[in-house]
């Protein structure tokens, strides 16, 4: 089977349209952003969170309501998995207290179940504070090594490339995650896994840019006489059968683990197979444009 | 061919290498897998006989997060501003200043509490002297020593009371009996501790925080408290307005409380066993009071029962609900001057009754406040049993310091009682038999197993220097963790299928190579977790399945440049060869930068994340061995050895 077999598109030439998509894109992406937030999870805000379990048959709402009066607060409730529910609880009591009186008011409302706790996770807020720093050094770093490691075996204008293709990348990601929050069935709050997700996103991203940058920079030298536009859109159809092969595998994996992953790594999941498409797209619509203009106006400015 | 050798010599080393790290998990499954199919007795009996083999091999398989075998990940905080404030002398206004400044700034940026106070304090005070707080004639801290020496002092204080935080919590833990805890530090102040496939939270929660002082104190007598206990009681009996009200309370009250001498709850052991069938009643008539009287009654009496016994100085048994109503009632200061001089109520720490109906009860015990002796005394404690009766004993062993103090105070109270008393608690108390020479000592007449393994433990983590705070927590109970194994095994197992699938379909023979690294890879994997300890979590798990999708893109980038060649005319061996060689740099490039943001993960993420970052890694490198020198040898075979026509699809 092949599939992009000596694909000839007109994908520089064309690329107004890609920096349409993702004009339109970053966008929404910042207006939601911007508008509607992020939901940090208790990783990053602080708080408790519980799993109880046996609550196949009981609605979200009761759930929710029961709670109200022992926990002086109303929580935020949601379903996990087909038969337990996930509680939120922005308490800073002590965690005993604070779980008795979770476990105590589902028990005496709902008799008949057998309510248990099947997973706690607290954070106390000095603990959050370190972990949102961590999270921002481990992005800001990832970046700039990026940046660094590509300046080497490259140079500056594909460093440049690269992480414009990753911050469109990560920016598109958080902002669907921001317009998706409450409008999907699970979780889509920010938390350590899914800066982890993002992480592999930046790698994965960076994979597919740097496979089509080595050809241009291979190109660039078999091809001395071609205008650099179309030795970087020969590169990319050079790459493409590749680059759809490996999206194409590493979507499958990534869809696998969507569904049958189980609710823990649900957002996780979904931020990656976000993550895969747009790494996808933008190493051939940003990545390569990107070097392309800056290319024509260091020669405009030099010429 | 040639030149294939050592690349051989390198898979087969490292593939022998893997399988011998993953010999103990494969040789786990099979016999969990085994055991699930015995009758409980055979189980039994096999588990008996083969203990050790079983630990060892338990001990040398791949190592589940808590996430999916179940369990408690606890980080504790060392309390350094507490520290230093136990450590200072002529606190004034500017020291607590600093400290409180530094405690806010060490919450919200990235310095040390030490750090931060002096630098606070040297702000605030640019002549200012810290060693005037901090003067220790051992350490050589005196009146000249420079601010700098002081923080280095306070920095190397702190970081031992980090290293007495970890010793603590490894003993109260290893009391508590947990197979293969983790107890860490991370970072200047914390403590990580994981306890696989525990489910009882809230006692380990006080197990860990239960910080501060142990300490052993004399009681008050019995009978100079009952008099007190008359007294307070008395206090709180209503006014004489009401008379009559106040007779049918008082006879509902001496219904409710036996007088004095007429019950035959005297001795320790017997007692809770013995008042358990009247407890309930007892129980109704202590929660409803005067649930058919109107009138006033005696505050005290309503939540308190008296418990006037011989030999014990008990002030009364409350249930766990009115604890803490009879405590705003006995903190009066005009109450606590009724109580015997130097004695303070103290709780006990375990309820010391439970009613059919599942309600506990606690004694207020009166003992003395101030103590005779600091828990660091005890060298030693363990669980005993008594040759002749079989019942539980703890033995505990002192220092001769301690020795030489308890020598004295036993001998001069001889028939009184001592407590041990964990911050603010008393976990037990039992009466002065003889006098105790050498340290040796032993408490009898212990209820349970249960009962003296926690004194062991409270005896045994001794005094933690300063406070140990919980500042996050996770727990996974076990069958949700079970959830979490079988969604990521079926994950692994499925997504492996259906890249292999595709594999196969689009390169056809090629695709069939690739799906053999592809195994090897996932093989290998495992290996480098087992291998160095690393811990498998549900993330790590999902690395692997991202993993089995990324890794084919090494051979997809070489079969597609085979392809490119064989294009281009050249001879399938050319086409190989070429093929190989022309996507060596990018494979590099894109593999090195993914590798990178793994080591990032790796040192900015906590738990579970780092899991997935280590997977991430040990795939990134197992899928470069796989991919470029397993396929290689394989295809050389088959092109240069057989001579076959391979198709790359």
């Amino acid at each position: 089977m092949r599939l992009f077999e000596d694909a000839d598109y007109s994908l520089i030439p064309n690329r107004r349209i890609g920096y349409a998509i993702s004009g339109t894109l970053l966008t929404l992406s910042i207006i939601s952003l911007l508008w509607k937030g992020l939901a940090l999870g208790i990783d990053f805000r602080g708080g408790m969170e519980f799993v109880v379990g046996n609550t196949t048959d009981i609605a979200t709402a009761e759930v929710r309501s029961s709670l109200v009066g022992p926990l002086a607060d109303e929580p935020e409730v949601k379903r996990f998995g087909e038969t337990g529910h996930l509680i939120r609880v922005s308490s800073s009591d002590d965690i005993t207290a604070v779980e008795n009186r979770v476990l105590g008011a589902l028990q005496s409302a709902f008799p008949g179940q057998d309510v248990r706790i099947e997973k706690t996770n607290v954070v106390g807020p000095r603990f959050a504070e370190d972990l949102k720093r961590g999270a921002i050094y481990a992005v800001l770093g990832a970046l700039l090594v990026i940046f660094l490691y590509i300046m080497v075996r490259f140079e500056w204008r594909y460093s440049l490339g690269a992480v414009a293709a990753l911050v469109h990348d990560v920016t598109i990601t958080l902002g669907l995650f921001s317009i998706l929050a409450g409008i999907v069935p699970f979780s889509l709050q920010i938390d350590q896994s899914i800066i982890a997700a993002f992480l592999t996103i930046v790698g994965y991203s960076l994979n597919d840019t740097v496979v089509v940058f080595d050809r241009v920079r291979e190109y660039v030298n078999l091809f001395k006489t071609e205008p650099f536009d179309e030795i970087v859109n020969r590169s990319i159809n050079a790459t493409l059968s590749r680059t759809v092969v490996t999206s194409v595998t590493t979507f499958i994996v990534v869809s696998i683990l969507f569904l049958f992953g189980g609710e823990v790594l649900r957002g996780f999941s979904f931020a990656l197979i976000v993550g895969v498409i747009i790494g996808t797209y933008s190493s051939i619509f940003v990545a390569s444009p990107t070097v392309v203009e800056l290319n024509r106006r260091l020669e405009t400015s030099t010429a | 061919m040639q030149g294939n050798g050592f690349k051989i010599g390198l898979t087969i080393f490292f593939v022998g290498l893997c399988g011998f790290y993953l010999f103990p998990s494969v040789q786990n499954l099979y016999v969990s897998y085994k055991m699930n199919n015995m009758a409980p007795a055979e189980r039994a009996e096999y588990q008996e006989e083969n203990r050790q083999w079983l630990q060892q091999v338990d001990q040398n398989s791949l190592n589940l997060g808590l996430d999916l075998q179940g369990g408690m990940h606890v980080t504790l905080e060392v309390e350094v501003a507490n520290l230093l404030d136990q450590l200072a002398v002529n606190k004034d206004e500017a020291f607590r200043q600093a400290l409180r400044a530094a405690d806010r700034r060490a919450e919200n940026e990235d310095i040390s509490v030490v750090d931060a106070f002096v630098e606070e304090f040297e702000a605030e005070n640019p002549d200012g002297r810290l060693s005037r707080y901090f003067r220790n004639e051992t350490e050589g801290i005196t009146r000249r020593s420079s601010n700098g020496d002081v923080a280095e002092y306070l920095g190397k204080q702190a970081d031992s009371a980090v290293q007495n935080g970890i010793q603590v919590v490894r003993n109260r833990v290893n009391q508590y009996g947990v197979t293969e805890p983790s107890i860490q530090r991370q970072g200047d102040e914390r403590i990580v501790v994981e306890l696989p496939g525990v489910s009882n939270r809230e006692r380990v929660r006080d197990l860990l925080e239960s910080a501060s002082q142990l300490s052993f104190h004399l009681m008050a007598n019995p009978q100079q408290l009952s008099e007190s206990v008359q007294r307070i009681i008395e206090y709180y009996e209503p006014t004489a307005e009401d008379s009559a009200r106040i007779a049918e309370a008082n006879a509902a009250d001496t219904a409710a409380a036996p007088a004095p001498g007429d019950t035959t709850e005297t001795s320790t052991g017997t007692e809770i066993a013995g008042s358990g069938q009247e407890a309930p009643q007892e129980g109704t008539s202590l929660s409803e009071p005067g649930a058919d009287q109107a009138g006033p009654q005696n505050d005290l009496l309503a939540v308190m029962q008296p418990m006037p016994a011989q030999d014990q100085p008990i002030f009364g048994r409350v249930f766990a609900a009115d604890t803490a109503q009879v405590n705003d009632l006995l903190s009066r200061p005009e109450v606590n001057r009724m109580l015997p001089p130097g004695i303070e109520l103290m709780w006990t720490a375990n309820p010391r009754l439970t009613t059919q109906d599942g309600r506990e009860a606690f004694h207020l015990l009166a003992v003395q406040e101030e103590a005779e002796l600091a828990g660091n005394v005890v060298t030693q404690a363990s669980v005993q049993f008594d040759r002749q009766t079989n019942e539980p004993k703890v033995s505990i062993t002192m220092n001769s310091d301690g020795a030489r103090v308890w020598d004295r105070v036993t001998a001069a109270n001889v028939g009184n009682q001592v407590s041990i008393v964990l911050d603010g608690r008393v976990y037990s108390n039992a009466t002065i038999q003889t006098r105790i020479s050498g340290g040796r000592t032993e408490i009898t007449g212990l209820d349970s197993r249960t009962e003296a393994s926690d004194i062991v433990t409270v005896l045994q983590s001794g005094r933690l220097q300063t406070d140990l705070n919980i500042i996050s927590e996770r727990t996974v109970g076990p069958s949700l963790g079970e959830e979490s194994t079988r969604a990521g095994f079926i994950s692994v197992v499925s997504g492996f299928l259906l890249v292999v699938l595709f594999m196969i379909m689009y390169y056809r023979t090629a695709g069939v190579v690739a799906n053999v690294a592809l195994l090897l890879n996932v093989i290998l994997i495992l290996g480098i977790l087992a291998g160095f300890g690393a811990t498998l979590t549900l993330p790590g798990i999902a690395g692997i399945v991202l993993t089995i999708g990324m890794a084919v893109d090494a051979n997809v980038l070489i079969f597609d440049r085979v392809r490119e060649e064989q294009a281009t005319g050249k001879t399938l061996r050319a086409a190989v060869n070429a093929g190989y060689e022309e996507s060596l740099s990018a494979i590099l490039d894109a593999n090195i930068t993914t590798f990178f943001v793994g080591v990032i993960l790796y040192s900015f993420g906590v738990g579970p994340i780092k899991g997935f970052a280590v997977t991430l890694m040990a795939g990134i490198l197992s899928s470069l061995f796989t991919a470029i020198i397993v396929t290689r040898i394989i295809f050389d075979y088959m092109v240069e050895e057989r001579r076959m026509q391979v198709s790359y699809g």
